[in-house]
């Protein structure tokens, strides 16, 4: 304790930062993993993805405790089941305008903050995890690439989830104060316009 | 000691010497640049912040459900006018009607007008139209539109916040004359920025 409270000699320290090596950040994947990883920044690449399914997690997030296990959970399975497509489709297949259009009434619904029904929440998290999942069909490679990479792509799209539901839950809980539920509306607000902004853009071409 | 420990944390932030996984510069076509592009758009432009803050003091002003529904309203309204931006749909006199908005919105604070929730939301997004399409016309062309969006989403609802967090000093006697100045310095800038002047 009284080495935290002892005076911190500010401007030497302040001096050798100002004048230390930079840290390097450059890393490599640890070897074995590469395709986990690659998988796994897919979904960044696919940006519309990343904003329908954040505004997936923050609507569940925000409903009470059986609608969100449910519908979380149709979520994974559809995932798996666009797995299940492989056999006939055979390519991926990415379906910008339906993801996009799905954030933008997802961000909408967030916005005016009104319960959804269970049934409703879980065709919205299959059809939207079915939609998703359909991006990932692997190409025909060795099912040891296959495999990783899917995982990948799939635990970054189940964090991603279950982040944005964490942070709606947080928001959404019953408080004295009123700003963290109109953070969450504004958060809603901000994902519908950004997806209304990028379907324009999809429409230019 | 907090303070010793700011100094020497602003020190470090300062230096920028961090050597990133990534190489290039923050150019446009990098996906930090698009955000970045994205986000100085409105901070850039003096008559969008005064609007942005204006909306915020205005929300925070009427109180709720406006304090919500202001913010709410206005990036969805503002994302209509960037896609007709983007569209090519034309609008006359997006200029003028930013800078309008800047003293229109002040001079409704600064009258202390506490219009219907209705009018209030009509209004914000009459003018959403415009600050979006401006938003929407600049879209640079290297730039990743969904990064470039959610920049200027992200910095448009930041503004309002801070006009949120600054009206909120309204609750109290000296402070709603205080946001009431503030309203006719923002219809001041407006006119500036109408006549030219800024």
């Amino acid at each position: 304790m009284s080495a935290l409270r002892a005076p911190l000699p500010v401007f030497p320290v302040a001096a050798c930062l100002l004048f230390a090596a930079p840290p390097a950040w450059a890393h490599g994947p640890p070897p074995g993993i590469g395709g986990f990883m690659f998988g796994l920044q897919t979904p960044f690449i696919l940006i519309e993805q990343v904003l329908a399914t954040l505004a997936l997690g923050l609507l569940l997030g925000a409903q009470p405790h059986g609608v969100l296990k449910f519908a979380g959970l149709a979520y994974l399975c559809a995932l798996l089941l666009a797995l299940g497509t492989l056999e006939f489709i055979r390519y991926p297949v990415r379906l910008i305008i339906p993801v996009l259009s799905a954030g933008a009434l997802i961000g909408l619904w967030i916005a005016i903050a009104r319960p959804v029904p269970r049934g409703l929440a879980v065709m919205i998290a299959a059809s939207l995890g079915i939609m998703i999942g359909l991006a990932y069909v692997p190409p025909p490679n060795h099912w040891l690439q296959i495999i990783p990479m899917t995982a990948g792509a799939y635990g970054c799209l189940v964090l991603l989830l279950t982040a944005a539901g964490g942070v709606a839950a947080l928001l959404h809980a019953p408080r004295k104060s009123l700003w963290p539920a109109v953070g969450l509306r504004v958060l809603g607000s901000w994902l519908a316009a950004v997806a209304l902004f990028m379907l324009a853009l999809w429409a230019r071409g | 000691m907090i303070v010793s420990v700011a100094v020497v944390l602003i020190a470090d932030a300062l230096t920028g010497k961090a050597a990133l996984a990534h190489t290039g510069d923050l150019n446009l076509h990098t996906p930090a640049g698009g955000f970045l592009s994205g986000f100085t758009h409105p901070l850039f432009g003096w008559d969008h912040v005064a609007a942005m803050v204006a909306v915020g003091l205005w929300g925070a002003f009427l109180g709720t459900p406006a304090l919500w529904i202001l913010p709410v309203v206005f990036p969805l309204i503002m994302a209509v006018g960037g896609a007709l931006g983007v569209l090519g749909v034309p609008l006359p006199a997006v200029e003028t009607g930013i800078a309008v908005s800047a003293v229109v919105l002040g001079a409704l604070i600064a009258f202390a007008v506490r219009a219907p929730l209705w009018i209030a939301a009509l209004i914000v997004g009459t003018f959403a139209v415009f600050h979006g399409h401006a938003h929407g016309t600049e879209l640079p062309r290297a730039v990743n539109p969904a990064v470039y969006a959610a920049g200027f989403v992200v910095a448009t609802g930041l503004l309002h916040l801070l006009g949120l967090g600054v009206g909120l000093a309204a609750n109290r006697p000296a402070g709603a004359i205080a946001v009431r100045v503030g309203g006719a310095l923002i219809a001041g800038a407006g006119i500036a920025f109408l006549t030219g002047i800024l």
